[in-house]
């Protein structure tokens, strides 16, 4: 990707100019944030989670080379394949390479920002290979040319009157303004490519040592498109996403989506371990793990900036900054945009590039305060402007070699020289020493202040500057600037302590002394919440019960939150009648069922639709076309978990992947004593480890599809099911 | 009770009304004060500009101006957070002046951190004035210093200070803990940028009806005022001691 960091100051300028970017940029960051809020202040121990996932990162980066052996040998012990790739050329080469091997035409692509960082789309390009992004944001950003400008939604500064006519131009669409229908007429053109394309390529957010587990969470459903239908399916994933174990998951997957979006759990988080298995109905015949490099372990050799690393890609930073909302994601000239991004750009690019980043930060601190790893930013951005400013810290280990900024004795190069001093650090650092020349010295001080505020005479009116002269004339373009005052303080203060400490002068006082003003007792800070360990919170008793009862409660209210609907009943009959009356209220016409779902029997299921014009399909062996024909899905689940609302879904033998994907509508059923309170229950199951082992892909849903890539709009079913429905059948119950 | 004053550079000299009305509080308190003449300035500006040679250069001053004092007050949040947290780091590679720095921290204080936790007052007596003797009250509105809330964690204190002022009503300030866009050098790199997140807070203020905005930080006031004044809008951008001195 083309690198424009030294831009920064014009690319903020017009961002700011832009009257419509600015609305939306305001839309979309209050919206997360409010989000973020409120889902953290549902969230008990959210502060202890984070302080537990910055220990996992820590401790994970400590001893990074020995898990990622580990996931290596795990990830080809399921039958996949790592290429561990030094660089970004070294990665896109391996990645042209098996797709020339396997005449591949087209890639399906889901959101990666590895995959920007290496250019992968202009060198799939070039050898003449279609790479199409089907995030919705993604692909309209795609569509029109351009470059994603926020982590999460990537088409933010686009309205959809510009997508209607993108949509008209490019695909050939009707002019349509509406939401819905543009993302239908994205769901329709991006099907056929799914379909259609070779080779599938996705990032992760995190990939676990022990399982070989990658894990890819998201909202819309195509990057479980780009995982399950290409015969192929490559992972780019970044080294330092790598976990140590299984266990570790459930913190990271209750921090980031809240982090990002403010939802308890993303719609769809899937966690795949190699290939599909011979026996499992679908899946990829191929997995490639391609663990990048590209200068992260030279980052892990820098004693502070190494936190950088730990970035989990949530966008709060962005959302918070107050530099961010203003200028959004494009005018920081690369990838990463946002205040971890004038962290880690600089890395990448050379901090000699991209040496405004640093500097475009007011320190505030919000973004520290948000991150779930609670990366220490302004910390960071201070280290780098030490770089710049050329500190002791030399060579910096976090410099590319000959890439770097070479400051070792402060010398400046010669271009530094003639820039304005806004960009020059060699102005910067001689008014630099010169002020500390005066602040060390008291009388220098004096008479510094004295000489100044003679000087400034001509230019003070009511004792206001309102044009300074450069290096300050940034500051008078839209503020007044104080004048110094005659009387300094320190001059003031002889007669002050005279009159005040004497007690000297009288002034109007209420009560009687010091002592009587006190309040009632200090303020005493609170005290802290009693912390709990996580997965220590109450628990409902499993089994069957009160506690149960609760719980299926709980997990009705959670799935309506998320779209989705809760059908209680008491038998397999009235479960199949229950499917009946669905399959009716749709109007279907095809539905197509795992060809093994327990509890329920295949012919069982059949029955149910017995004397509709219904024809019923068994997933297992159908194309995927076929099974996209189909307007109804049926599965069975493994588990539900009733604090998120979420089906957990497993890929074996007669249980497809597709088919809780494809069709429109998507019907699961669940024996009662299979739901768990939360995601801890569902980790700390003995042999849940093996489970993900044994399956090429454990699936979490949660909820239908979404997506509010155009205008923040929230728009149902856009790659995924548009309706999902839960028969819980509780045998037993009266 | 006696303490230090450490008046920073920019309320010497550009506020130094705002180092008086600190003055005339603490000494009604009956609080003895001091003012060493040697102090100038934290260091901060070179601090965070990355120049961490020359921000060493006068933290040592500053280290051996105030070394030994029990206790010292601040009119600001950043700079107090500069003294309590960023010394130590400052000299991490120097164990004797870090030694003396983290000597420091601990007796270090903003001034209404000062007033609430050390002194224990949340009522300092004070009435607040309409021009003229005019009876009502006056709206106020608070805006939290970045380096104060996040870096002290103080946010509580200077409301209570202001709620118990005569004549004054405290009104919310929606976001009020975003910054205001100063950010020292930033604001004269990023005029622009800078300038814009101003008017996000200025015209939080405007819609909370407050007539006066408050802060413990001349940094974050000298740049809500300059904009104010800029634009004409005839709104009072004061410091806390100000406030409290009954200005
Ligand atoms: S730095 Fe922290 S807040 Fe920013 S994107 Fe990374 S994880 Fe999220």
């Amino acid at each position: 990707m083309e690198v424009r960091t030294d831009q920064f100051y014009r690319s903020a300028g017009k961002a700011l100019q832009d009257q419509r970017l600015q609305r939306a940029l305001h839309n979309a960051t209050s919206r997360f944030l409010g989000q973020r809020e409120a889902a953290f202040a549902e969230l008990p121990n959210g502060e202890l989670l984070r302080v537990k996932a910055r220990e996992i990162k820590e401790e994970t980066c400590r001893r990074l080379e020995e898990h990622l052996d580990r996931l290596e040998r795990s990830v080809s012990q399921a039958g996949g394949v790592v290429f561990r790739a030094r660089d970004g050329e070294e990665a896109c080469r391996y990645i042209l390479e098996l797709a020339l091997r396997h005449g591949v035409k087209r890639v399906v692509k889901s959101k990666s920002m590895t995959s920007e960082e290496i250019g992968l789309n202009e060198a799939l390009e070039r050898a003449g290979i279609e790479p199409v992004e089907t995030d919705l944001g993604e692909y309209i950003v795609q569509l029109a040319g351009e470059k994603p400008s926020h982590i999460m939604v990537p088409a933010i500064h686009k309205s959809k009157e510009e997508v209607a006519e993108l949509f008209a131009e490019r695909l050939g669409a009707e002019r349509s303004t509406e939401i819905a229908r543009l993302t239908r007429i994205a769901r329709a053109t991006l099907r056929e490519k799914f379909l259609t394309a070779g080779m599938g390529i996705s990032g992760a957010n995190f990939a676990v040592a022990e399982t070989g587990t990658v894990t890819v969470l998201e909202n819309e459903g195509n990057a479980r498109l780009c995982t399950t239908l290409p015969p192929i399916h490559v992972a780019l994933v970044g080294m330092e996403k790598v976990i140590p174990t299984l266990e570790d998951l459930p913190v990271f997957l209750k921090l980031l989506p809240r982090s990002a979006t403010g939802q308890k759990i993303s719609s769809y988080v899937s966690l795949i371990t190699g290939p599909r298995r011979e026996a499992e109905a679908d899946g990829p015949g191929e997995f490639h793990l391609v663990l990048l490099d590209n200068g992260r372990s030279r980052l892990l050799q820098d004693p502070y900036l190494r936190e950088a690393l730990y970035c989990l890609k949530c966008g709060a930073c962005l959302n918070v900054c107050p530099v961010y909302q203003k200028v959004g994601g494009h005018a920081y000239g690369w990838v990463y945009p946002g205040p971890i991004g004038s962290v880690l750009t600089p890395h990448f690019v050379g901090l000699r590039q991209a040496r405004d980043l640093p500097c475009a930060s007011t320190l505030c601190g919000a973004c520290r305060e948000v991150c779930p790893v609670q990366i220490d930013i302004p910390g960071l951005l201070l280290r780098l402007r030490g770089d710049l400013a050329g500190g002791k810290r030399q060579p910096s280990p976090s410099l590319p070699p000959g890439r770097g900024f070479r400051t070792t004795f402060g010398w400046p190069e010669a271009t530094d020289l003639l820039a304005p001093w806004g960009a020059a650090p060699w102005g910067e650092r001689v008014l630099m020493a010169l002020w500390a020349a005066i602040m060390r010295s008291p009388n220098r001080y004096r008479l510094t202040s004295r000489w100044v505020s003679w000087l400034q005479r001509p230019w003070v009116r009511e004792g206001k500057i309102r044009r300074l002269p450069s290096p300050l004339s940034g500051w008078t373009q839209n503020r007044d600037f104080p004048a110094v005052a005659r009387r300094p303080f320190r001059e003031r203060w002889k007669e002050l302590s005279a009159g005040e400490q004497g007690g000297g002068r009288a002034r109007e006082q209420r009560g009687g002394g010091a002592e009587g003003r006190r309040s009632r007792g200090v303020p005493q800070s609170p005290s802290p919440p009693a912390f709990q360990l996580p997965g220590s919170e109450n628990r409902a008793e499993e089994g069957m019960g009160e506690g149960k009862s609760s719980l299926i409660q709980q997990l009705e209210r959670e799935l309506g939150r998320v779209g989705g609907k809760l059908h209680r009943v008491r038998s397999s009959e009235e479960a199949c009648l229950c499917l009946r009356e669905l399959a009716q209220s749709y109007q279907v016409k095809r539905v197509v069922r795992w060809n093994e779902a327990p509890p329920l029997e295949a012919v069982e299921i059949d029955r149910a639709f017995e004397g509709l014009e219904i024809e019923v399909i068994p997933g297992s062996g159908e194309a995927p076309e076929r099974l996209a024909g189909a307007e109804m899905g049926l599965t069975g689940a493994e588990y539900a978990l009733a604090d998120t609302g979420t089906l957990v879904l497993v890929a074996r033998e007669g249980q497809g992947r597709a088919v809780s994907l494809l069709p429109w509508v998507h019907v699961a059923w669940l024996a009662a004593d299979r739901v768990l309170p939360g995601l801890e229950d569902l980790f700390a199951r003995v042999g849940d480890a093996r489970l993900a082992a044994a399956s090429s892909c454990l699936t979490f849903i949660t909820g239908p599809s979404r997506t509010a890539d155009i205008e923040l709009t929230l728009t149902i079913g856009v790659h995924g099911p548009g309706e999902l429905h839960l028969i819980l059948i509780e045998f037993g119950r009266t | 009770m006696r303490a230090t004053l450490f008046i920073t550079c920019l309320v010497d000299q550009f506020f130094p009304e705002v180092g008086e009305a600190m003055v005339g509080v603490l000494s009604r308190l009956g609080v003895e004060l001091e003012f060493p003449e040697e102090q100038t300035c934290c260091g901060q500006p070179a601090f965070n500009g990355g120049f961490r040679r020359e921000a060493a250069r006068v933290a040592r001053h500053f280290i051996s101006v105030f070394e030994g004092k029990e206790c010292i007050v601040a009119p600001s949040g950043s700079c107090t957070s500069m003294v309590k947290h960023f010394y130590p780091e400052l000299f991490r590679d120097q164990p004797r002046w870090r030694e003396r720095a983290e000597a420091l921290s601990s007796r270090i204080h903003e001034f209404s951190e000062f007033l609430v936790r050390v002194l224990g007052v949340e009522d300092v007596g004070a009435r607040y004035a309409l021009p003229g003797g005019a009876a009502g009250s006056t709206r106020v509105a608070y805006h939290d210093s970045c380096h104060l809330l996040r870096e002290l964690g103080i946010s509580e204190e200077p409301r209570r200070l202001i709620r118990s002022v005569q004549g004054v009503e405290l009104v919310d300030l929606s976001r009020s803990p975003a910054c205001c866009g100063f950010g020292g050098i930033f604001s004269v790199k990023y005029p622009h940028i800078s300038g814009a997140i101003l008017q996000e807070k200025i015209e939080a203020i405007r819609e909370s009806g407050a007539e006066v905005v408050v802060a413990n930080d001349m940094g974050c006031l000298m740049h809500i005022a300059g904009g104010l004044s800029r634009q004409g809008i005839p709104l009072k951008a004061m410091h806390l001691a100000e406030l409290l001195n009954g200005a």
